[in-house]
């Protein structure tokens, strides 16, 4: 399950504050244009909601509705029980903020439900999951954790002071008057803007196998970093615990240019939703996993076509 | 981020607008309230004062229906955001400590001064202190992560070292009970005092006191587009507390990289009483119709 290959200790330290990488200056004017799109995007989108109305994106409602409208309306619908997967990536982000702040691990799977436990009124679901598990999967579950806070601990540095590491750093970022909101929390943010040259790096901690989608969720991430402080963040990266790999990418025009374009086009369809409008269906790779399969056409088709396709080949 | 940072602590640090409280503002105010709120709640139950803050202005302003929560006796119950801004003032205080502490090294000061003080029974029950020292190391962590983020986004946010030796950060809080059976509280949690060099110690040609001090508020997420009533909210409260207005209240949500300041005039004093007394009809009569 875990690769031990990847990059540790000052490699990683190294990694995540681009030893060696100039600073990009800030550009206010590019920054500027930037908020100007996504007003302008959120101010003619929220014209004809309802007054009051407040649409809310975050990285996941933007590659939800990217991807089909009508995943994205059904996952709002459905309250699904979270999965395994899903409680395993909450209790080890709080092991990781556990790590981060207090330099160890021990016991991580105490520590994690304590974690949430203190704030359990909003992690409701997730502690009832815990108090749910039969000793099979609950077995599975702590195995999981112990396996992935050790290869951690192995490999994850310690920050310097210096660094001013900010561990869960939610950034909010508020259009058309507070019609629309863009906000993500931050597993980790390293470094503080100054205003003038990039000099923070956002990191997404990942306990399941890289998907393409992190790429634009890191994009995401940079964008309202970049409205919210005035400047852009000069890396974004994903933290893969069952590798080790850091996935960096630098933070440059087109970064934000893609993400910018992402985010309107996000907005159009999420006002579009909360008018009131049919959601458009759009067959994509999430069709199997989506809550409204079962009355979907084209969704069905698109997965009996890929079922057969797989069974051919 | 730093230009902006200074240019705030400048605005905050500069001089009264031309319209100052001379002293009379508070007794004014306090006329006003004691006109119309003494009897709003003699007819709902529970004995404790129904405590009005911020936070209940701007969730009614939000949602009207929602101000009736405010009449209920249910007991406080601290959670890690809610601590934070407790921890982060006195992390603000110590960091200017020699050797100098980052905000982390702040923070953890602070903390482990929290349960220095509550093992040797130093500090009220029901305090942060004490909720944090019993929490298990795991939720120990999470607090002091929280804390953490938030008073480096806080430090970010303002040049609190060029406010010099005029900033208090001890005093958080100021209260005003509006007296009756059972009264009404305003309640304002603000995070530093400045005092504004130009009238600092002034008085005023006619030998009245005049305003001398500018407050500072950091929230949480984005501002509402009510983001100056909240505002005008604290400089009342500080105004009835104290008998004098502030200047200025600067607002800031690190989170959203937003700042608000308020000049200070009568006129925003008194459209925030008026927003208390709308706010005490609304829970004296949605409590009444709850029963």
């Amino acid at each position: 399950m875990f690769d031990m290959g990847g990059p540790a200790g000052g490699d990683l330290l190294d990694q995540l504050r681009a030893g060696g990488l100039a600073r990009p200056r800030v550009d206010p004017d590019q920054i500027a244009a930037v908020r100007s799109r996504l007003e302008h995007a959120a101010r003619a989108h929220t014209a004809g909601l309802d007054p009051g109305t407040v649409v809310r994106v975050s990285k996941q409602d933007v590659t939800t509705i990217l991807a089909c409208e009508g995943h994205a309306a059904a996952e709002r619908r459905a309250k699904r029980p979270p999965t395994q997967a899903q409680v395993l990536g909450i209790l080890m982000d709080a092991v990781f903020r556990h790590l981060v702040t207090t330099g160890s691990a021990e016991d991580p799977l105490r520590v994690a439900r304590e974690a949430l436990e203190v704030d359990a009124e909003r992690n409701a679901d997730i502690v009832a999951y815990l108090d749910g598990l039969a000793p099979g999967p609950g077995s599975e579950l702590a195995r999981g954790v112990e396996a992935m806070t050790r290869a951690l601990t192995r490999r994850w540095p310690s920050l310097p002071a210096r660094f001013h590491p900010r561990t869960q750093e939610r950034s909010v970022v508020s259009l058309a008057g507070g019609a629309v909101v863009l906000s993500g929390v931050l597993d980790l943010a390293i470094g503080v803007p100054d205003g003038m040259s990039a000099r923070v790096c956002l990191v997404d901690v990942k306990a399941g196998k890289p998907r393409v989608e992190h790429r634009a969720d890191m994009h995401f991430y940079a964008l309202i970093e970049t409205l919210r402080s005035g400047a852009p963040p000069f890396q974004v990266a994903s933290y893969y615990l069952t590798d080790g790999r850091l996935d960096r990418e630098a933070v440059t025009a087109v970064v934000l240019e893609s993400a910018t374009r992402r985010c309107c086009d996000a907005i159009e369809r999420l006002c579009r939703l909360a008018d009131g409008k049919e959601p458009s269906l759009t067959p994509n790779p999430l069709c199997p996993w989506c809550a409204a399969r079962p009355g979907c056409a084209p969704g069905r088709q698109w997965i009996d076509r890929k079922e057969a396709h797989d069974g051919d080949a | 981020m730093t230009a902006m940072r200074d240019a705030l602590a400048s605005s905050l640090l500069g001089e009264a607008a031309a319209e100052a409280d001379d002293g009379s503002w508070s007794s004014e105010l306090r006329d006003m309230l004691l006109a119309e709120v003494p009897g709003l709640f003699d007819a709902l139950s529970g004995r404790g004062p129904v405590a009005m803050s911020a936070y209940a202005l701007r969730t009614w302003h939000r949602d009207p229906t929602s101000i009736a929560d405010l009449a209920d006796d249910r007991p406080f119950r601290w959670a890690p955001l809610l601590a934070r801004r407790s921890i982060a003032r006195l992390a603000l205080r110590a960091l200017g400590a020699a050797p100098p502490l980052g905000p982390a090294g702040a923070v953890a000061e602070v903390l482990a001064s929290a349960v220095r003080e509550t093992d040797s029974g130093d500090v009220r029950e029901g305090s942060w202190s004490a909720w944090y020292t019993a929490l298990p190391p795991g939720a120990q962590s999470v607090v002091q992560a929280v804390a953490t983020t938030w008073t480096t986004q806080v430090v970010e946010s303002l040049a609190w070292e060029k406010l010099g030796a005029g900033v208090d950060l001890t005093s958080a809080s100021d209260r005003w009970q509006c007296p009756a059976r059972r009264p009404l509280l305003l309640r304002s949690t603000i995070d530093a005092r400045v005092a504004v060099a130009g009238a600092l110690g002034g008085g005023g040609t006619d030998g009245a006191r005049r305003s001398d001090h500018a407050l500072v508020v950091v929230g949480g997420g984005a501002p509402d587009p009510t983001g100056k009533s909240e505002l005008a909210f604290h400089a009342l409260v500080t105004t009835l507390t104290r008998n004098r207005a502030p200047v200025r209240v600067l607002g800031l949500w690190p989170e959203a990289g937003a700042h608000v300041t308020l000049e200070v005039s009568r006129a925003d004093l008194h459209a925030a009483a008026i927003d208390v007394v709308a706010a005490a009809r609304a829970v004296a009569s949605s409590s009444a119709s709850n029963r």
